[in-house]
């Protein structure tokens, strides 16, 4: 299939590209008067106005097992805590879930195009697809074991759901280079890594010792995810940068 | 070199085959590829989904039809798909909507210039002007909401400031219909402008029912809202001065003649030499498409195609920056207001015309058009770069 790029590779977006029509275009704009005085402030009075009427995007639901219902209904009358852990419960499942998917994304980017030099190599990807799956069953696990359903969506994993979108996007694009694949996975590795620290304190204060110690062990291996992200980020530009290199390698 | 349309043939329609490969190809450069090559792709988009209608709705219409009818609408559904396809999955949905409003600007302008009848012509830089000022309010939603240049898409080929302003645009029905042209007597040029702009603003009305709802902050949600209804203006107006007494087959035989004429005027003009390739097979699969239709058009009606279509297609849909014409409609005819089927100075609009009533109804609550561009004027890099001084403009040499 015939690459565009090879063709006429020539970016054509900034103004310096067309030095008459940009002159006509900046002339053009001063000339124009708005048909309204003021500034980006109306924005934010709107955003204000539909924020103080806001009712979220959604809602926890009631639990659904019996022992889950004997069990939350004690706990509930006390507080609502079980919940906010639930909700952030499901947003680890959620990311770790996707987090698989984008590193398959990944594993094809890497396999089409394998640099021993720079790594990753396919072991490491794999290791770590795996290692995501695996937080994945252990947060699956962790939820029916308190008595409520892994299949929600919780508010905070919609939420989450939203942010990944667009690594998605940059990930299951046939078009995109190593380095902004890489850069993509960056930036779900610091979310995961802070994503489950919160989740240690959260388990940590609400009690559930025999979590944290399983957490832990999931940060850690988070921590060295974010740490190989990073290394091989690092050699992808700057080998790029040695061979002047931006874009797709060749 | 002009096409005859009687005599080139095209690919008989048991021969214009896809497969979904070809149907998702690769996309274009969002960065690299020309503005109109984009341009073109949204325009024709709209194109084939005109065709994909009016087809459905010949079908409703027509039983002995249908089975034609559904032959040639399956090929235009995977037309549709192929070019629509060609745009990347970096163009945000703001972008796209930028594009769709240089198409709108651009492809209008171009229509307005090569259309004969006087008339007509001023319908189109009437909805040109309105256009134009959706393409300013959308560059400042983009600016202040996400802040990005609009520039990064338009390529510096359109200008970016008000035009009739979007909130006076919001007219009463009866002040958006027109006179429609006359199937006897009009130019071949006037029926193909016709539905080649009725088809791109159907299309963008379309587009903005689909990702206004995208949105997650509140004034683009609005401004979505308020410029797709005018979108809606815009077609109510563009199948007005199309004449309603054509049949059935006739207002087909001119759907396929409207298709070769612009892939062929895209063919003609187009810088990516793969799409170029593309346009042109487009071209043919067309012909064949006419072909077929005007062959249905001479055994059902008995008439001669010759009757309404032009032996040789006109000179192709000029496919660049019209800004010295646009300036000059903005100059002269930004403050005309319709009272139903004409164009009048906004002073003589009476205060209790149906449209001021209709406009201030939907104001009531303030206007997303005018809020999202209060004091906005368009700024290479965005209007930040005004305002670098408030905050310390760092990285000085
Ligand atoms: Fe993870
Ligand atoms: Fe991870
Ligand atoms: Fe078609
Ligand atoms: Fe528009
Ligand atoms: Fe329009
Ligand atoms: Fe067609």
């Amino acid at each position: 299939m015939a690459h565009d790029s090879k063709i006429a590779a020539m970016n054509r977006t900034g103004i310096g590209m067309s030095p008459v029509d940009g002159e006509q275009m900046v002339q053009s704009a001063r000339e124009g008067i708005p048909s309204m005085e003021g500034s980006a402030a109306g924005v934010q009075t709107v955003r204000e106005q539909y924020i103080s009427e806001r009712t979220g995007i959604g809602s926890m639901p009631p639990p659904t097992t019996l022992k889950g219902v004997a069990k939350a209904a004690a706990a509930l009358v006390r507080d609502q805590r079980p919940n906010v852990f639930l909700d952030r419960l499901g947003e680890r499942l959620a990311f770790e879930r996707t987090g698989v998917r984008l590193y398959d994304a990944l594993i094809c980017h890497i396999s089409v195009l394998t640099d021993k030099t720079l790594g990753p190599t396919m072991n490491e990807l794999r290791t770590i697809r795996d290692e995501e799956h695996r937080h994945f069953e252990l947060i699956r696990n962790t939820i029916e074991t308190m008595g409520a359903d892994p299949t929600v969506l919780t508010p905070a994993a919609d939420a989450v759901s939203v942010e990944a979108r667009g690594l998605l996007q940059i990930l299951t694009d046939p078009r995109s280079s190593r380095s902004q694949c890489l850069h993509a996975i960056l930036v779900a590795e610091l979310s995961d890594n802070d994503g489950w620290k919160m989740l240690i304190d959260l388990a940590r204060s609400l009690g559930h010792d025999d979590l944290v110690g399983r957490f832990e062990q999931a940060a850690r291996a988070e921590e060295n995810h974010l740490a190989k992200v990073r290394g091989w980020l690092t050699a992808q530009v700057n080998a790029d940068t040695k061979e002047g290199r931006v874009g797709v390698e060749a | 070199m002009s096409l005859d349309l009687f005599k080139e043939q095209g690919v008989p329609l048991d021969r214009q085959v896809f497969t979904w490969r070809e149907l998702a190809g690769m996309p274009i450069s969002k960065l690299d590829d020309d503005a109109f090559t984009r341009v073109r792709i949204i325009l024709m988009n709209g194109i084939e989904a005109e065709a994909v209608r009016f087809s459905h709705a010949a079908a409703r219409m027509n039983r002995s039809l249908q089975l034609p009818l559904a032959r040639v609408r399956r090929i235009d559904q995977h037309q549709q798909t192929m070019v629509n396809w060609l745009l990347g999955a970096d163009h945000s949905q703001l972008e796209t909507t930028i594009g769709f409003e240089q198409v709108a600007v651009e492809v209008t302008a171009a229509v307005a210039q090569s259309e004969p009848d006087p008339y007509l012509a001023s319908v189109y830089r009437f909805g040109m002007l309105e256009d134009f000022d959706h393409l300013y309010r959308f560059a400042a939603l983009m600016d202040r909401v996400e802040g990005k240049d609009a520039n990064n898409i338009l390529q510096s080929y359109s200008d970016v400031r008000p035009g009739r302003p979007t909130s006076v645009e919001h007219r009463a029905p009866e002040d958006d219909l027109r006179n429609p042209y006359d199937r006897r007597t009009c130019a071949p040029i006037t029926r193909l402008n016709a539905y080649t702009i009725m088809a791109a603003e159907h299309m963008t009305h379309d587009y903005y029912m689909v990702v206004g709802p995208q949105f997650a902050d509140p004034v683009a949600r609005q401004l979505y809202a308020e410029i797709a209804s005018i979108e809606e203006q815009h077609v109510t107006q563009y199948e007005s001065i199309i004449d309603p007494t054509e049949t059935w087959l006739e207002k087909w035989v001119i759907h396929e003649a409207t298709e070769v004429y612009n892939y062929w005027s895209c063919a003609r003009q187009e810088t990516n030499p793969r799409l170029r390739a593309l346009w042109e097979r487009m071209v043919s699969y067309e012909l064949g498409q006419l072909h077929f239709a005007m062959e249905l058009f001479k055994n059902v009606e008995h008439r001669d195609p010759a009757e309404i279509l032009p032996a040789t297609l006109p000179e192709p849909i000029a496919f660049k920056s019209h800004r010295a014409f646009v300036r000059d409609v903005l100059r002269n005819e930004t403050d005309l207001r319709a009272i139903g089927t004409r164009f009048v100075p906004k002073e003589q609009v009476p205060p209790d015309a149906a449209s001021n009533q209709y406009r201030n109804q939907l104001n009531k609550d303030g206007s997303p058009s005018e809020i999202i561009a209060a004091g906005w004027r368009w700024t290479p890099g965005t209007e930040l770069v005004n305002m670098g001084a408030l905050v310390g403009a760092e990285g000085r040499p």
